[in-house]
């Protein structure tokens, strides 16, 4: 699906006649008297230095960002004037509703400046003064291995959106590439985890890879964004606190501190993005309403699977003696209501508020057999 | 200077140590939040409301109950479980897994975590490491009870 300029740039003796004429001194000026709004941004604290919401001023600003982009559909910046055959980008989002939240700017800002290192902020010699006992170092292992496929999808879906979201959305696509950066990292530490305990990579989950491509290729963003920003988000965010809860090393303590925070943000935007659709688009709720029913199987997929569940209950339990096993499974029993709890409690407040009486996600779970 | 615990003056001191340390903070990220710290003693609770704003707790204030409305969440629990992750900052330095935040407020045994709107609560986990932090820096102090 190649695309070609109008025209062969060198086969056009104009456009070096044009360059020719301004390298000689014949300034044209064309560009200096654009008709665009003359403002000047300004830090609105210092401390925080120049951010997006400073500049969100009149035609520049992302608050006057019309629901249907109709007549933008180049990728020129937001603002600048609009001279000429400027090339239709094939955008596929144009509505504000379906990508949009009330966040998204604050939460770009936030992940530039909440970054970290995976190299050089976690610390991994801890774990060679205090290796872990064979069987938890095997858990933490699979758990890694887990994340990775889990992670992947987070760095996958905004890949797949972000060009075809209009340019005009420039703050959300920033966020998007965001969104990459933070799970191209979390990608990165848990590969790096996993191989720097001696115990290699342990197994990929069918249940958890079949899901979670369901998700991934749902048909629209607004679908895709609840599944991943919001469900998928969420429950990593669960897991990562419940592992930092039982944290077998300094090294995994670190590690689950950090990602706790960038999963959290993906999590705000996923929740902001539902709230902004439901609030500006109120007839489409029982079509969203009928999507979630239908793709949030996948949750059990993912905490169903025991290539999750088994590692979880070993580091809970701190072991694989018949005590410690058990000890693990009341933990993670617990875990799995805790999510679930928090993931219908998001997506009532953003704006499905009958959704936990009709999810099939609770019976479900009700069917989990626990110790007694 | 010792401080007591639960006032107004041992977040004071907190947001001075802050300030003293505030490249560390600048490192961490903007920390954004409103959130309330509830402190159970002898069936009443003192209440407290932290506004942390770019890389400082800009303003501490004791209120008489907390409107759930008016923060991201509230940090809740009896005074002996607090006094034993002040205790445990002090001997370590930092708290230890056993006695961070997340740990204590996990399944809502030790604290309980109370929100009125989910993306309240998740800003604990946004910026914990710089609330972590935050609770830290008693490590400097010295604290009764």
């Amino acid at each position: 699906m190649a695309f070609y300029a109008e025209k062969d740039y060198t086969e056009d003796e104009t456009v070096l006649e044009a360059a020719n004429k301004v390298m000689q001194g014949q300034l044209g000026l064309h560009w200096y008297d654009a008709k665009t709004e003359k403002v000047k941004g300004k830090p609105a604290d210092f401390r925080r230095g120049l951010t997006y919401k400073d500049l969100d001023i009149g035609s520049y600003g992302y608050t006057a960002i019309a629901e249907n982009l109709r007549d933008s559909k180049s990728m020129v910046s937001r603002g600048s004037e609009k001279v000429g055959k400027l090339p239709d980008m094939g955008y596929v989002v144009n509505r504000k509703s379906e990508v949009w939240s009330d966040n998204v700017a604050a939460l770009y800002e936030e992940a530039k400046a909440r970054r970290w290192v995976p190299a050089t902020d976690i610390p991994w010699s801890e774990l060679d003064k205090n290796p872990l006992a064979p069987e938890m170092e095997a858990a933490c292992a699979q758990l890694y291995t887990f994340l990775q496929e889990c992670t992947q999808i987070t760095l996958d879906f905004p890949s797949r959106w972000v060009a075809l979201v209009n340019q005009d959305f420039l703050e959300q696509k920033s966020w998007m590439c965001a969104q990459m950066l933070d799970g191209s990292r979390l990608f990165e530490v848990f590969r790096k985890r996993a191989l720097f305990g001696g115990s290699g990579l342990k197994r990929a989950s069918v249940h958890a890879e079949q899901g979670l491509k369901e998700w991934l290729w749902a048909e629209t963003y607004p679908q895709g964004s609840v599944s991943i920003n919001l469900a998928l988000a969420g429950l990593l965010l669960a897991i990562y606190r419940h592992v930092a809860a039982f944290a077998p090393s300094r090294v995994d303590a670190a590690i689950m501190r950090y990602a706790m925070q960038d999963a959290g943000r993906q999590v705000a935007y996923g929740s902001g993005q539902l709230r902004y659709y439901t609030r500006h688009r109120p007839l489409e709720i029982p079509a969203m309403e009928q999507y979630v029913d239908d793709a949030e199987h996948v949750m059990l997929a993912l905490l169903g699977s025991p290539e999750i569940l088994e590692p979880l209950i070993i580091i809970s339990g701190r072991g694989l003696d018949a005590a410690e096993v058990r000890a693990g499974r009341i933990a993670v029993l617990r875990f799995i209501r805790l999510a679930v709890q928090e993931y219908l409690e998001r997506i009532s407040a953003a704006g499905l508020k009958g959704h936990s009486k009709r999810s099939r996600i609770p019976q479900f779970i009700d069917r989990i057999d626990g110790p007694a | 200077m010792g401080v007591s615990f639960p006032s107004t003056d041992y977040f004071e001191a907190l947001k001075a140590r802050m300030v003293e340390q505030d490249e560390k903070f600048r490192r961490l990220g903007y920390i954004d939040t409103t959130f309330g710290v509830a402190v159970g003693q002898n069936g009443k609770a003192r209440n407290f409301i932290l506004e942390f704003e770019v890389f400082d707790l800009k303003n501490v204030r004791e209120v008489a109950s907390i409107d759930l409305k008016q923060v991201d969440f509230v940090l809740e629990g009896d005074s002996p479980v607090w006094r034993e992750m002040i205790e445990n900052i002090k001997r370590n330095g930092q708290a230890d897994a056993s006695h961070d935040i997340n740990t204590l407020a996990h399944f809502g045994e030790r604290l309980k975590i109370r929100y009125d709107d989910p993306d309240g609560h998740d800003k604990l986990y946004r910026f914990m490491e710089s609330i972590q932090e935050f609770f830290d820096l008693s490590s400097k102090l010295d604290v009764s009870f």
